[in-house]
């Protein structure tokens, strides 16, 4: 470690080494994935979030729901997220095209969230959840404001006392849009026909694959 | 039993004082801060309403704002201070553009509160590792530069031309966060990458911000610390070489890690898999080269910090290779036990290795001795047994959140359950962290206040000659 | 505690400059022992390119061709991917969207007014004659399963859904012709993109047929 210059050089390059390999690499790669055209369906997969969901993500990002609750489905030899009924299939690269920051999360306090859209029934369920919390789940209760009865709030109440309802702030609204809006069921092509394995090859417990 | 000798004060060099005193006297305050959050954090996860109507502890934001304070508060001001340090004294130099390390010192930690406030408020940028929002960044990254300048000066300028592993993992530490932060700045806030590449380069940025930024530093110190401490140098040092290329070019590429099963293309979490086993071999070499400081436990408190942080540091090389096999992957990857496991290398490794360096390097830089040279053994046994606690109680809260949650049949209720006591026995441990983190804070600030009533005594500290 | 220092028992510190120096040359002098070679070094290289081959070789086999859609590790990128979806799949999306309004969700037309593709002997019969129809429409009086229709004054006419008409293409006419022929208790062959494309090249746009220029074709 005599030759100072050469020493930083090597240091710099092992550095930059993993940076082409794998921030840039994935970066160049995963920009050739476009929305899938199924031409069954004649529209194109995933569809782009609209604007009150992304606004609704913001939300979510802020509170970081994603300490909680993960947003990516595992395969089905990998854990039971399909039994639970958390997606039809495993989460896939091209789902988070749309998205700006993912919330992959880390994780599972609560369920995964990658397909939360397909469970929910309606913002009303949502603003249920977040105002009361569960046993498990905090509430979030500052996202609601007191309002007087009849007010013309243009909200559903989540609840009322004498003289008052409890309506959605614009926040809950959002973050309500986004839930509803965490879908991706399709199967694009190219990914389906990459990761089907063959029922024969597909342990059926969980061994590392063989070395 | 760490009380200094007199080889200490002879040693000692207090022109660097000032900026290195701030950047520790910061470090110890944030641990504070962080283990609180922390704490708090812990009690939400199994008494979810416990300060939930509070809308700046929410659980997400004490989750971030507790990984800001511990990385960038607490083990980013104590890796600058005792890269900074290692340098010096090893490079025979005194540390100089002390001007430009104190204002960098003063503006990181203006940075750093800053950070945790605004997640507070709810900036968050939601990013793991890099939770201040983007418009504290490029102040954190111009003090960062101010402070690493002087670590480079200290390297170029060394007095000999020969060079000890602690120098290599300290140079590395302090030349590669720059370039991994400033890529991270950008690819991930000012130009951000879109979709499953962001997550991707935010498992890089993750992954090197410890393992080339605090884990080297925290090694460094080690190396240092055993021939020091026990008097011995280290064994089959020819290896140590191949040791530092091993951690610095494997280990760059173990973040993908996190992805085992995700959605980004399945390259990425094998490389990772691939990276995580070469990495074995920097592990064998620590241990065979510093067996001296692996089995120290009844050598003096420093040296059980070393022998503690060591242990942790080697431990937590083979749950990441265990951890990442297909079958453990499925059941524990999601769980407290990776929790556990980042509190084992950070709170465990990092912090005991520094905790150690600290010990060393107090008196050295004050001109004083530790006041209480009997805290520092009352530190190792609060800070250990808070440590194992808190990692075992995680561990078997994952393990047991794991298991049950493996059951289909099982609702999050079941689960939640199922998690409580590891999550009740964890949070017993935070609380022990905390009265760790209060006892080494004190005997530092007291350490401070002794060194100036030296000072005042007599002028110029008596710097008896080395045994 | 403080009367550790004079303890014998306390290990001797080195020096910083001694750190650096009983360092220095460490390894050199014991590479070659005058032939005899020191285990340790050899074991430490069997343990790094045991390593490294190990790494190769699971690269080799579980990093999915480095190809962005896999996602398993036993997958693989070479899989032959079938985009080609069942005509029948896009014929009823286009029946739906077109010509439920007139012929019925089942194909059964309203007496009078639209003639059932049920049981139809234009639908069934020649390939000729259909693709004709859908191209450039049907107008006048006509015949269908034994029933008048289009004879009225004003009766409404079938729109042309080729080039001339709706605009549809070529593959979206075969899967359309294709669906009606082989839904609502149909049974005849499907009808493929090129014979449409063929007979378009040869008539051209043009007005309506009527049912007798249709079958005046052979
Ligand atoms: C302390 C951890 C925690 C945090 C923080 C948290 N959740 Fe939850 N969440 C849970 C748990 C646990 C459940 C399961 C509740 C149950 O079944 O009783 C849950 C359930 C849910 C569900 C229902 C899922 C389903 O499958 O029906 C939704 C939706 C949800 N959370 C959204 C959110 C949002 C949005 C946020 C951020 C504002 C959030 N959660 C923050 C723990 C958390
Ligand atoms: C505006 C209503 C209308 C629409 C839309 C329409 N048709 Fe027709 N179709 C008619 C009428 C009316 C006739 C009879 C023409 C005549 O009287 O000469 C007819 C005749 C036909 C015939 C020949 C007679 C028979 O019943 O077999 C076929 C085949 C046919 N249509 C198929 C289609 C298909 C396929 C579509 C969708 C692409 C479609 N039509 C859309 C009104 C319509």
């Amino acid at each position: 470690m005599k030759n100072g210059p050469i020493f930083f050089l090597s240091l710099l390059a092992a550095l930059t080494f993993s940076w082409v390999g794998l921030a840039l690499a994935s970066h160049r790669q995963l920009d050739s994935l476009v929305p899938y055209y199924d031409p069954a369906e004649a529209k194109a997969f995933p569809e782009p979030m609209p604007g009150i969901a992304a606004r609704g993500q913001l939300v979510y990002q802020d509170l970081g729901c994603a300490s909680c609750h993960t947003q990516q489905v595992r395969r089905a030899d990998m854990g039971n997220d399909i039994d639970r009924k958390w997606g039809t299939r495993q989460s896939w690269a091209r789902d988070y095209i749309y998205q700006n920051r993912v919330q992959l999360g880390l994780v599972r306090v609560g369920p995964d969230l990658a397909n939360v859209g397909a469970r929910l029934k309606s913002a009303t369920e949502v603003y249920q959840l977040l105002y009361k919390g569960t046993a498990t789940m905090p509430a979030f209760a500052f996202l609601f404001s007191d309002s007087p009865l009849g007010a013309q709030t243009g909200a559903i109440a989540v609840g009322q006392s004498e003289g008052h309802q409890v309506v959605p702030t614009r926040r809950a609204m959002e973050l309500a849009a986004y839930l509803l809006s965490l879908n991706s069921p399709h199967a694009y092509g190219p990914e389906a026909a990459h990761n089907a394995v063959k029922p024969a090859e597909a342990p059926k417990s969980a061994e590392e694959p063989k070395k | 039993m760490s009380s200094p000798s007199q080889a200490i004060v002879s040693e000692s060099d207090k022109t660097a004082r000032v900026p290195l005193v701030l950047l520790l006297v910061s470090a110890f305050g944030w641990l504070i801060v962080s283990t609180v959050l922390s704490l708090i954090g812990t009690i939400q996860l199994h008494t979810p309403t416990f300060l939930a109507s509070c809308v700046a502890f929410t659980h997400g934001r004490v989750d971030a704002m507790q990984e800001s304070a511990f990385i960038y508060g607490w083990a980013g001001n104590a890796a600058f201070a005792v890269s900074l340090w290692l340098l010096s004294v090893l490079g025979g130099t005194p540390l100089r553009g002390l001007g430009l390390l104190t204002t960098g010192a003063a503006f990181w930690n203006l940075g750093v509160t800053a950070g945790v406030v605004s997640i507070a408020a709810g900036e968050a940028t939601s990013i793991p590792f890099l939770q201040m929002p983007g418009y504290i960044q490029p102040l954190l990254f111009v003090a960062a530069g101010a402070i690493t300048t002087p670590a480079v000066l200290a390297w170029t300028g060394r007095s000999s031309d020969s060079t000890y592993a602690s120098q290599w993992y300290a140079v590395a530490a302090i030349f590669l966060f720059p370039w991994l932060f400033s890529a991270a700045q950008v690819m991930l806030l000012a130009a951000p990458v879109h979709g499953i590449t962001h997550a991707i380069v935010a498992n890089w940025f993750g992954q090197n911000v410890i393992t080339l930024w605090l884990l080297p530093v925290a090694v460094a110190a080690a190396y240092y610390l055993v021939p020091k401490l026990t008097g011995r140098a280290a064994a089959h040092y020819e290896f140590a070489k191949l040791g530092f290329w091993s951690l610095i070019v494997f280990g760059a590429w173990t973040g993908g890690r996190h992805l085992i099963g995700g959605p980004a293309p399945v390259w990425v979490s094998t490389v990772a898999v691939v990276a995580l086993y070469l990495l074995l071999f920097h592990y064998l070499v620590v241990a065979i080269n510093l067996p001296a400081g692996l089995f120290a436990w009844n050598g003096s408190a420093t040296l059980r910090f070393v022998a503690f942080g060591l242990t942790a540091y080697l431990v937590n090389g083979l749950a990441d290779v265990i951890t990442s096999t297909h079958a453990v992957s499925q059941l524990l990857h999601f769980t407290y036990f990776s929790v556990a496991q980042s509190k084992l290398l950070l709170g465990g490794a990092f912090s005991f290795l520094i905790f150690a360096a600290v010990y060393e390097m107090g008196p050295r830089i004050s001109g004083a001795k530790w006041p209480a040279p009997g805290l520092i053994g009352t530190h190792f046994v609060v800070a250990a047994s808070g440590t194992l606690v808190t990692v075992l109680g995680l561990a078997f809260a994952g393990w047991s959140q794991g298991h049950a949650q493996a059951e289909t049949a099982n609702n999050f209720a079941a689960v939640a359950a199922a998690a409580k006591p590891g999550l009740l026995i964890a949070t017993a441990g935070e609380a022990i962290l905390l009265g760790a983190a209060i006892i080494a804070f004190f005997h530092l600030v007291r350490l401070q206040l002794e060194s100036f009533s030296t000072a005042s005594s007599s002028r110029e500290t008596p710097a008896p000659s080395a045994p | 505690m403080s009367a550790n220092h004079s303890d014998p028992s306390e290990p001797r510190r080195l020096t910083d400059q001694e750190i650096i120096q009983v360092h220095d040359h460490a390894g050199e002098e014991t590479v070659d022992d005058g032939g005899s070679y020191k285990l340790l070094p050899l074991v430490m290289l069997a343990a790094l390119s045991s390593l490294i081959f190990f790494g190769g070789t699971y690269i080799g086999l579980y990093a999915g061709h480095f190809a962005p859609t896999v996602h398993d590790e036993r997958g693989t990128a070479s899989a032959v991917v079938i985009t080609k979806v069942d005509p029948a799949v896009i014929g009823k999306k286009k029946y739906e969207l077109l010509c439920t309004t007139c012929h019925g969700p089942a194909g059964m037309g309203t007496p009078g007014l639209f003639p059932p593709l049920a049981k139809s002997e234009w639908v069934v019969a020649t390939d000729e004659k259909l693709i004709r129809i859908l191209l450039n429409g049907l107008a006048g009086p006509v015949t269908v399963d034994g029933k008048e229709f289009g004879a009225a004054a004003g009766a409404v006419a079938m729109p042309a859904i080729g080039p001339g008409g709706a605009g549809w293409n070529d593959s979206d006419i075969a899967a359309v012709a294709t669906y009606i022929r082989q839904a609502f208790g149909n049974t005849a062959p499907e009808i493929s993109t090129e014979k449409v494309t063929e007979i378009r090249t040869k008539v051209g746009t043009r007005g309506a047929w009527s049912s007798a220029e249709l079958q005046a074709l052979k």
